[in-house]
């Protein structure tokens, strides 16, 4: 891995650059130092040459004095000027060939051996001629002048010559050879330069590209993270730093995912947790559906909470109309129970209100309302629940009543006997005494007559007189009603033959109907004909199995019922009777296989009391003299117990009063 | 049907119903009979074979239903009509069977007399 070190790659990079461009420069800087050299030889060689020429000057100058001694022949001359002209041109010497021994050239090098062996002659010759002069010999000085001196001047002319040519060729060798080695140096220095540009091009390209590429294989990464795929993970790059970025995202990567997963179990184990808090909530739900009652939960502001099916059925509200709302806007006859759930809540106790009773139209219902406070509820409510008990109530009541008749059947079965038999007597005698009072068909009344010596019209005439043909059938008529009492009270027993017959409940109600109509004209006191009947009888009602006799005396009992009551509503508001009415219904029920009738008056209606005795045995709201007090009972126990039929009565003060027989379709053993 | 006269015969153990029957039958004509107990109107029965009976069913020892079938082999001839005071009182085949016996049972009290005496007469007509 570090050896794929990025910095390491730029070290070396930087490094092979530095050297490169070091290396150039060294080459630039050694070229120059080479330029200065050539330089300084091609100086060298002028100052060389110049010497040359000074030297040359220096001997000609000796010569030409020589020659100007020999030709002037003056002594004197000898002794100053040429003993300077010879001292300048040996010094000169001496230093040309010092200076160019310490050349070393090679090619010189033996030039000025030659001049150095060169010179003891040229200065004996030149001090031989000096001598000469000096003392006089001007022909042998003349003489030594233009042939040894001559010669050894030729020579030294030549030699310098030759010294000035090589000197020429070795400057023009310098010269050349520095622009050479400069040309060298120049390519030489400029292809390393540009190869240190190539190489640091190369090496940045490559760097470049090993940083960008990881760079742009990390956005990309960091791209599809960015999108959810967290299953992501960036490769090796092949340079330490982006796989150090590589793995230290991998990890941040990593420990995202597993975040996630973590996440995603934690949110699975609460989603099933929430399913099976949803899952109990459900069978709780169907559990408070299931149950018969109405089930209504509300806080402690009155705001419903809960609905369940039953109440749904009852309101004919769904839970979405009634959720959240206020209780008694949603069951406004249910208003005043909310106090209760307040005072249940407040207290902390169970808070029951047993029968309460209320109308849904003209039907009476009964219901129980228990308010149970929510005592582990974090908020404060309560539950409310409302069982409609009406059929229960009537039920009960129906129960009741049988028994109470029940027992008065048995008690008249028992003493039937016993009465009837003295009532026979006293009727029965009663009959005779009549007879035999005004009866003048009967021979024996006439001969029982003749007999004592009177006329038996004179004894019809006396009983009429004394009017004691009414006492006798008063008599009878308090006889009557006895027996009446007592046959109506047999009929409280079971036996009473099973409903074998199908009859039409629509005739037997019109027969009814006729049969009040000349009932009215016997005995009472109200006009059947006068009270307006409106019929509704559904179509395809089936024939009932029943025991029309009873039926027809069940019938006549309430049509003789509610007229009297609408007949003594009207005279005590003083109307007229043209109000009054019945409404008969007939229907079947075909969820309970029941045939129903409904005979509804219009008349003063009943209270709660009344209601509750309207069946019992004995039980009248008429003179004594009028009624027995069992008509509706007997009724009630045809229908309920000699047909397995129900009846009971709606009411409200006010309001008539409905009766309602229920009798079942199918034959049942009784 | 010796002399004419025809014989009716009234059992009930009450007084008072009896006498009201004897005094409404013997206005019309009839030769009333009497008897308290099932068992003395069977000897009442043998000895003046009377055309009629009048029979109540609730009576001290025999009671009316059984007095009827036992009569039939000693008077087949007489006729009867039930009248009683029990009002769970129902006639079983046997005594359905019979001829000389009113189908009807007259409950007491009896609220029209003449009814049990036209009764009387149409079943005498028919018998003979």
């Amino acid at each position: 891995m570090r050896e794929n070190s990025l910095r390491r790659r730029l070290i070396f990079f930087f490094s092979i650059f530095f050297t490169l461009v070091t290396l150039a420069v060294l080459i630039g800087i050694s070229f120059s130092h080479f330029a200065n050299r050539s330089l300084k030889d091609s100086q060298a060689t002028s100052i060389q040459m110049e010497r040359n020429y000074e030297l040359r000057l220096k001997w000609l100058t000796l010569i030409s004095d020589i020659d100007y001694a020999l030709h002037t022949k003056q002594n004197y001359l000898i002794s100053i000027r040429l003993a300077s002209s010879k001292a300048v041109f040996i010094e000169s010497l001496n230093r040309y060939i010092e200076e160019e021994s310490s050349r070393l050239s090679d090619t010189s090098i033996g030039y000025i051996e030659d001049f150095e062996a060169l010179k003891p002659s040229l200065i004996n010759e030149i001090d031989l001629i000096f001598s000469l002069m000096e003392e006089g010999e001007w022909v042998e000085a003349q003489l030594r002048r233009h042939t040894e001196l001559n010669f050894l001047q030729r020579t030294f002319n030549s030699k310098l010559t030759l010294l000035t040519l090589n000197l020429e060729e070795e400057r023009s060798k310098i010269v050349e050879q520095g622009s050479k080695l400069q040309g060298i140096i120049r390519f030489v220095s400029l292809s390393i330069f540009i190869l240190a540009i190539m190489a640091a091009i190369v090496s940045l390209i490559n760097v470049m590209r090993k940083v960008l590429e990881p760079i742009n294989r990390l956005v990309y990464l960091a791209e599809l993270v960015s999108t959810g795929d967290f299953k992501q993970r960036a490769t090796s790059y092949g340079t330490v730093e982006m796989d150090t970025l590589g793995f230290t995202l991998n990890q941040m990567l990593e420990r995202i995912e597993n975040q996630i997963s973590d996440l995603n179990d934690s949110i699975a184990s609460q989603k099933e947790a929430e399913l099976k808090l949803t899952e109990a909530r459900k069978f709780i739900l169907d559990i408070i559906d299931s149950m018969p009652s109405v089930i209504i939960g509300v806080n402690s502001e009155g705001i419903i909470t809960l609905w369940n099916k039953e109440a749904e059925n009852m309101f004919s509200l769904t839970p979405q109309n009634v959720i959240g709302k206020q209780f008694s806007e949603v069951i406004p006859r249910l208003s005043k129970e909310l106090d209760i759930v307040k005072k249940a809540i407040k207290s902390n106790t169970k808070l029951i209100q047993n029968k309460k009773s209320y109308f849904d139209g003209d039907e009476q219902h009964f219901e129980d309302i228990i308010v149970y406070p929510l005592l582990n509820s974090s908020e404060k409510g309560a539950v409310i629940r409302i069982d409609n008990i009406t059929n229960r109530i009537r039920i009960e009541e129906m129960m009741i009543q049988s028994e109470k008749m029940l027992s008065v059947g048995g008690l008249a079965a028992g003493m039937a006997h016993e009465i009837n038999n003295p009532l026979g007597g006293m009727m029965q005698t009663a009959s005779v005494l009549n007879e035999r009072l005004t009866d003048p068909s009967l021979e024996a009344n006439i001969r029982a007559a003749k007999k004592v010596g009177v006329e038996f019209n004179d004894i019809i005439s006396y009983v009429n007189a004394r009017k004691i043909g009414d006492m006798v059938s008063r008599i009878n008529d308090s006889g009557r009603r006895a027996a009446e009492i007592v046959s109506n009270m047999l009929s409280f027993s079971k036996s009473g033959g099973d409903p074998t017959s199908l009859y039409s409940m629509s005739e037997i109600i019109d027969r009814c109907i006729r049969l009040s109509e000349i009932d009215y004209n016997l005995k009472k006191n109200y006009d059947f004909r006068k009270i307006h009947i409106e019929k509704e009888y559904e179509d395809h009602i089936p024939d009932v199995p029943c025991d029309r006799g009873k039926i027809q005396q069940v019938l006549m009992n309430i049509f003789r019922n509610g007229s009297e009551a609408m007949c003594c509503k009207n005279r005590e508001s003083d109307t007229s009777n043209a109000d009054m009415r019945f409404m008969i219904r007939l229907a079947y029920e075909e969820n309970h296989d029941m045939l129903r009738v409904e005979i509804e008056d219009n008349g003063p209606g009943m209270d709660e009391e009344l209601k509750k005795r309207i069946f019992e045995p004995f039980f009248t709201t008429k003179p004594t003299d009028k009624g027995t007090g069992l008509g509706l009972s007997v009724s009630y126990f045809i229908i309920t117990e000699n047909h397995n039929g129900e009846m009971y009565v709606e009411s409200a003060p006010g309001f008539g009063a409905k009766f309602v027989i229920k009798l079942p379709c199918k034959r049942s053993p009784v | 049907m010796s002399n004419g006269v025809r014989k009716l015969l009234i059992i009930d153990d009450d007084f008072i119903i009896r006498q009201s029957l004897i005094e409404y039958f013997e206005d019309r004509s009839w030769y009333v009979l009497s008897a308290e107990t099932a068992e003395d109107a069977i000897e009442i029965v043998s000895r003046e074979k009377p055309n009629a009976a009048i029979v109540d069913i609730r009576l001290p020892g025999m009671n009316g239903s059984e007095f009827v079938l036992a009569v039939q082999k000693i008077h087949p001839d007489m006729v009867s009509i039930i009248c009683t005071g029990s009002p769970d009182f129902f006639m079983g085949d046997e005594l359905k069977s019979l001829e000389n016996l009113y189908p009807e049972i007259f409950m007491k009290p009896i609220r029209d007399l003449s009814l049990v005496d036209s009764a009387l007469l149409s079943m005498m007509k028919k018998i003979i």
